[in-house]
């Protein structure tokens, strides 16, 4: 949960992905049972 | 301008594709890697150009352009009867400039085979004899998604053959370890749909859908100045680039803007550069 908070407060987007490379869905908050991907912010290049 | 003009404009353009296909088949024998034919009238002048597209294997193969003067326009709007009637001139004098864009070519290709071994007297020598040609060769590496070797086109056409060595060294398309690239691709592939991963094993590129706008983006193999914006007709639009900080490798990078267009699609266009 530490962890969570520590990555989406740096701006990661916490992602639970879609089945099958569907769109996922972002997560506001923690679940112990989701499997999350932590997605670096972006910025313009 | 109103739809009366497009209409007209499409009408030409429809026209003038039947003639260079017919002309096409009577000079090759082989007709047609002719995609399109397009006529551009600038809003901001009277300058009106008609566009040639050519595809081999359904990828951009090469472009040709040709100028029309006032005087075989006749006015404000192209007219379709004349611009059908002189199709084979025109077509004619897009091939010559076609070969001749093809032998600039030739010589930016030597340009930059001599500036990536190192020579960069002789690719100096090569830049200056090329460097009237324009920048097709840049679009069109930016069409296929090399986007470092377009930057680096780009440059040296621009004359900042020093900022060419920068930029390609500064934004190479792969960082890291070989291992550490293996696992970015391996969680990207994990994360695409069956048809983004046949799209990406084959062309090096995938589609996703804006979750807001439902606009359709490609994603082309790459870290930054990646992205495309299709049209309804799936025609480039214009480029975006965005890209996750701390200098991730490519398939991090992609999965990145995958999720962000696909879950965070304003977020992602409020951050996004354009490029044209």
């Amino acid at each position: 949960m530490e962890r969570f908070a520590e990555l989406t407060g740096k701006g990661y987007r916490a992602v639970i992905s879609g089945a099958a490379g569907e769109p996922g869905t972002i997560v506001k908050a923690f679940d112990p049972d989701a499997d999350v991907l932590f997605i670096p912010a972006l910025q313009g290049g | 301008m109103n739809d009366v003009y497009h209409r007209c404009i499409e009408a030409v353009e429809r026209a003038l594709e039947q003639m260079f296909r017919r002309v096409l088949h009577d000079v090759t024998g082989d007709p047609p890697r002719l995609d399109e034919v397009q006529v551009h009238h600038s809003e901001f002048s009277d300058a009106v150009r008609i566009r040639a597209q050519f595809k081999v294997e359904g990828q951009p193969d090469w472009l040709i352009e040709y100028p029309i003067s006032r005087h075989e326009v006749g006015g404000d709007l192209p007219s379709s009867g004349q611009l059908t009637y002189n199709a084979d001139a025109i077509w004619s004098r897009c091939q010559e400039d076609h070969y001749v864009a093809r032998m600039r070519a030739a010589s930016v290709q030597a340009m930059v085979d001599a500036y990536v071994s190192g020579d960069l007297v002789t690719a100096e020598l090569h830049r200056q004899g090329a460097d009237q040609i324009g920048n097709h060769e840049a679009l069109y590496h930016a069409s296929t998604g090399q986007y470092n070797v377009a930057i680096g086109y780009s440059a040296l056409y621009s004359n900042h053959s020093n900022a060419a060595v920068v930029f390609s060294n500064q934004f190479p398309i792969e960082v890291g370890t070989k291992e550490a690239q293996e696992r970015g691709m391996q969680l990207l592939k994990e994360n695409l749909s069956p048809q983004q991963l046949a799209d990406y094993e084959t062309k090096k590129h995938f589609d996703v859908k804006g979750g807001e706008s439902g606009k359709t983006y490609r994603i082309f193999h790459g870290r930054q100045m990646n992205i495309e914006v299709l049209d309804g007709k799936g025609k480039r639009e214009h480029g975006l680039c965005a890209l996750p900080q701390g200098g991730l490798v490519a398939g991090d990078c992609m999965l990145a803007q995958k999720v962000a267009i696909e879950c965070d699609e304003v977020d992602f266009l409020k951050v996004a550069n354009r490029f044209m």
